[in-house]
């Protein structure tokens, strides 16, 4: 009787057991690495056709300098040219430079130099042809012409008269 | 010692014992109809999924690098209640090797400087971007710089 009554009992228990649901409140996230890498030199890359470009004195056309160090660039005109302009980047630095030198400071990022150059006495205006011969002849040979129609219009004339 | 598991046994079964809940009855004996309210409770646990956006590298000189997006993946919330997504930051990348030498950031959000938003359903999201200046990056020393950011997600009552 008492294993019925506790059979009974037992399966009361489970029949009725009942487990409570929370509701889940996540509060949760995470993280996140963000990261970057700053390089500790720069390359200067020099373009000067007709002209000689130093870097601290050192005449070339590649250079690696650490970063943030400071340089002095030094421009020089070859023979028979002049330098018509000096871009950084393509920033036109012309104006900002003293005696043919100009301060890098504090080097951040890989440079370009591009020195432009003309021929001495040149009109800078005027663009070069490569056109060599001489223009007064052209101008000669034209007055010349002129003249010579001129004259045998003239002649035909009075000979149309005398008839 | 029978009886002791006996009375265990009844001290368990009226601990849990649960009171049923009979469908109310309607009885008509008269012309005149009688109503009853039948109340039908239920209880759903919320669920949500979000996404956070994942480690991210910035490339030198870039004044603009995409952070991903936060993104409601799947959300079964109250109609109260929404899902908040903090966004915890010193707003510093710190150099590995050199702690005093920084490059600051800031996560935005279109225009807007992100620090939270909110989300109500499933497919809701937020781009984000990561901006660093010009000027700061000119200023950077060289080196590794690294930062960790926090993205707290919680489940609040609607604004």
């Amino acid at each position: 009787m008492k294993k019925i009554a506790a059979a009974i009992l037992s399966l009361c228990i489970i029949l009725t057991f009942s487990a409570t649901a929370f509701a889940q409140t996540t509060d949760s996230g995470g993280t996140t690495v963000i990261s970057t890498v700053v390089p500790d030199s720069h390359t200067i890359t020099i373009v000067a056709d007709g002209a000689e470009v130093s870097l601290d004195g050192t005449p070339g056309t590649n250079f690696t300098v650490d970063r943030l160090s400071e340089h002095t660039l030094t421009f020089k005109a070859g023979n028979g040219k002049e330098i018509k302009k000096i871009l950084l980047n393509d920033e036109d630095i012309t104006n900002k430079i003293t005696d043919g030198k100009y301060i890098l400071e504090g080097v951040y990022e890989d440079i370009s130099i591009t020195v432009i150059t003309q021929n001495d006495g040149n009109n800078p205006n005027s663009p070069l042809t490569g056109d060599k011969s001489n223009t007064w002849l052209w101008f000669v040979i034209l007055f010349a012409a002129g003249t010579a129609a001129l004259c045998t219009k003239s002649y035909g004339r009075q000979k149309s008269n005398k008839y | 010692m029978k009886k002791f598991i006996a009375l265990t046994l009844v001290s368990a079964l009226a601990l849990t014992a649960s009171i049923t809940a009979f469908a109310a009855t309607i009885t008509q004996d008269t012309s005149d109809p009688k109503t009853t309210d039948t109340v039908i409770t239920t209880s759903i646990k919320p669920t949500y999924t979000v996404t956070i956006p994942a480690d991210v590298k910035v490339v030198f000189n870039a004044e603009t690098t995409s952070f991903g997006q936060i993104k409601v993946d799947s959300a079964q919330i109250e109609p109260d209640k929404c899902i908040k997504v903090s966004l915890t930051t010193d707003g510093k990348l710190k150099n590995t090797s050199d702690k005093t030498k920084v490059i600051p950031y800031t996560v935005k959000s279109g225009e807007n400087t992100f620090t939270s938003a909110t989300y109500l359903a499933t497919g809701e999201y937020t781009d984000l971007t990561l901006n660093i200046t010009k000027a700061d990056w000119n200023k950077a020393y060289a080196g590794d710089y690294e930062d960790t950011v926090t993205f707290e997600v919680s489940y609040e009552n609607k604004a």
